[in-house]
């Protein structure tokens, strides 16, 4: 994976000892070059400091992102000069955060870097998705498409429902009527979206990224590969599937025949 | 519940600058729970936020605590941003995870839990799993300095089942060595090693970042045992295995200098502590690594130096536990040159700041030091002192210390290396 980062000296280092030998890091000093390699057609996660980005280019960098979905992580200070920023990217891209100063900014850092979502695919999901979405009340179909797209969110159906304001049993009936699979079945897909990227195309070893994405163990995330993908992590890491083969398998599981409930799948 | 502490913390505090911080802490925190019930409400809010951000502008802008409440004034009225993905509410959850922290460091540790457990049950609510288990791992240590073992076991549980749903491994592992350190400081020793070593294993396997925490507990555990050969070995190990964390080569340097200090291997000990100094760390933990060179002198019997670090110390801002620490280690290195006199003043200072600020810890570490003072006055405690000088390293020992001799004195000579 190819990193591309608008960020001080020392917060390159940084990212660039967290990522280690799993990828390569390339600092750039201008907002200019940070969207050149955004459109550029090799694939790359984007490390900005939003106080080095400002307005105008937190606007260019959304355009850009909606032209060509990447994933971004924010890695970003807890100051005014940051936030406003910050606030448009979280608004308008599926960018993850991680806020300097907190507890666990180290094991966050790694986790945005070394799982970060493939963005084209999380979009076009949801894009594939949206039909039953839109029939869902406000609040859970943001954070579901959020969800979807980003990889990371509640995960539990409780937390789900607790995120979305509305009680379990509404949310249970809401994804029913939507004709979508029940919220475990639907936070195990958005998991996936996760760690698709991690599986496919890096060399992190399985049992980290199980350990990373929150799975009870290594045999737990093949059990969720297999269930959603009809295969083994390993087996996806040596066949990768296109990102048009990985929407269809998770649209098809994720939505609802009649009449039919697969949640005993991802126990 | 958090109204009655924070009036009752502004109603004991020693200073205007004090009363301030809590004043506006205290308002901050109203202003969260009111921006949570309703939402952000500009024209309600902003007036509110400008006049609590007014008084801060008031008090020194490096200040930690001064820090995290702008960060929270600032965090405020993006609450209800991106709800979807949560981003406002994150963001606030982080600031005022960050002034619990704050509040801890200035040995605010009753009002520390009363901010922390807030965004523990209010993040766990909004299904922030990661974010409580954070919140709950601060309030498990917070809760043990305040002696509370049941409340402080219960927070790293539950931290330790959030961080596990979450996917935060390395909160998980050190929930572990929470409850490890909380075994050992019961006495319970052979089960503080037993859940040590599991946790070690564990970390080796799915969080080697998290494994200095655990070599650290470990060797707080074998020091604690009276087995320093091992202790030593275990902190060089954690510093080995902190990488480039800057924190944890601080933290690990420092215990090693405290180990190798209770072995006897002062001069080792100090060569550690001025490797940390050439680093590239915080100024308060240069001020931290400096109040231990201040001891290490004394212990070296290097009077020249124990008086220029005591005098280089007293314009350091300290933070309440540091003058404490300051105050005792200075009574113990006059204690050594044989002043006892300025000794016992400066113990009985150390005495009133720790219980002023319930350090219960360092409260009876004074305790004990101005029994010392007391009982250096006689005879017989001095004869001992002769005797324990002159017991014999073991070879082994020698050996190891040797090597970790050079290995410091190579980073003090390639600082950049650290």
């Amino acid at each position: 994976m190819n990193y591309v980062a608008l960020v001080s000296a020392t917060t390159l280092q940084r990212v660039q000892v967290t990522v280690g030998p799993h990828g390569s890091v390339t600092g750039v000093s201008t907002v200019d070059a940070l969207l050149r390699a955004m459109r550029s057609p090799h694939d790359c996660c984007i490390v900005v400091d939003p106080t080095m980005l400002g307005h105008a280019g937190a606007d260019a960098l959304v355009a850009a992102f909606r032209d060509v979905p990447r994933s971004i992580v924010v890695y970003a200070p807890i100051a005014r000069e940051a936030l406003e920023p910050s606030v448009a990217l979280a608004q308008q891209t599926a960018a993850q955060f991680v806020f300097q100063g907190a507890p666990n900014e180290r094991s966050a850092l790694g986790h945005a870097l070394l799982l970060a979502p493939d963005a084209a695919l999380g979009v076009a999901l949801t894009t594939a998705l949206e039909p039953m979405l839109l029939q869902l009340p406000h609040q859970l179909r943001l954070t579901l498409a959020s969800m979807l797209r980003t990889g990371t969110g509640p995960a539990t159906g409780e937390a789900l429902a607790a995120h979305a304001g509305i009680a379990r049993r509404s949310m249970d009936r809401a994804l029913a009527a939507a004709r979508l699979e029940s919220s475990k079945f639907l936070i195990a897909a958005a998991r996936l979206v996760r760690v698709y990227r991690a599986i496919v195309a890096s060399r992190l070893p399985f049992r980290q990224i199980a350990a990373m994405a929150g799975y009870a163990s290594q045999r737990t995330l093949d059990h969720h590969c297999t269930t959603f993908f009809g295969h083994s992590s390993a087996w996806l890491r040596r066949h990768p599937p296109s990102v048009a083969d990985a929407v269809r398998n998770l649209t098809e599981r994720v939505t609802l025949d009649e009449g039919v409930h697969s949640e005993s799948a991802v126990s | 519940m958090h109204a009655q502490s924070f009036l009752d913390a502004i109603g004991s505090a020693h200073s205007a600058e004090t009363r301030t911080l809590l004043t506006v802490g205290f308002g901050l925190v109203q202003q969260y729970h009111a921006i949570r019930d309703r939402g952000f409400d500009a024209s309600v809010d902003d007036a509110a936020l400008a006049a609590l951000r007014a008084q801060l502008d008031t008090l020194s802008p490096l200040d930690r605590e001064v820090m995290a409440l702008r960060a929270i004034a600032d965090a405020l009225p993006h609450w209800d941003a991106s709800a979807a993905s949560a981003f406002g509410r994150r963001l606030v959850y982080t600031t005022l995870l960050q002034y619990g922290q704050a509040l801890f460091g200035r040995a605010a540790a009753t009002l520390a839990v009363t901010v922390l457990e807030l965004v523990a049950v209010h993040a766990e609510l909004d299904g922030e799993d990661g974010l409580s288990a954070q919140a709950r791992l601060l309030c498990g240590f917070a809760w043990r300095t305040l002696g509370d073992w049941d409340a402080s076991r219960q927070a790293y549980e539950r931290a330790y089942e959030l961080s596990r749903s979450a996917g935060e491994l390395t909160i998980a592992i050190r929930t572990r060595v929470g409850l490890g350190y909380n075994a050992s400081a019961r006495g319970d020793l052979p089960g503080a090693r037993a859940l040590l070593r599991a946790t070690a294993t564990r970390a080796a396997r799915l969080a080697p970042e998290a494994l200095p925490y655990v070599y650290l507990a470990q060797a707080n555990l074998e020091s604690i045992s009276g087995q320093y050969e091992e202790a030593v070995a275990l902190c060089y190990r954690a510093r080995q295995a902190a990488g480039a964390d800057e924190e944890m080569q601080y933290a690990s340097m420092v215990d090693l200098a405290q180990c190798l200090v209770d072995y006897g291997a002062p001069d080792v000990a100090e060569k550690a502590l001025r490797a940390v100094l050439l680093s590239d760390l915080d100024v308060r933990h240069k001020i931290q690594t400096k109040i231990h060179l201040l001891l290490l002198s004394a212990t070296l019997r290097r009077e020249a130096d124990f008086a220029a670090l005591r005098d280089d110390l007293v314009p350091a801002p300290f933070t309440v536990r540091q003058r404490a620490l300051y105050h005792l280690y200075v009574a113990q290195g006059l204690r050594t040159f044989g002043k006892l006199d300025d000794a016992r003043t400066s113990a009985d200072t150390a005495l009133s700041v720790a219980r002023e600020h319930s350090l219960f810890q360092l409260m009876f570490q004074a305790e004990e030091e101005v029994r010392a003072i007391e009982a250096a006055a006689s005879r017989a405690h001095r004869v001992r002192e002769e005797v324990l000088e002159a017991a014999p390293r073991a070879p082994r020992m020698s050996r190891r210390l040797e090597r970790i001799a050079g290995a410091i004195s190579t980073m003090l000579e390639a600082p950049a290396a650290v």
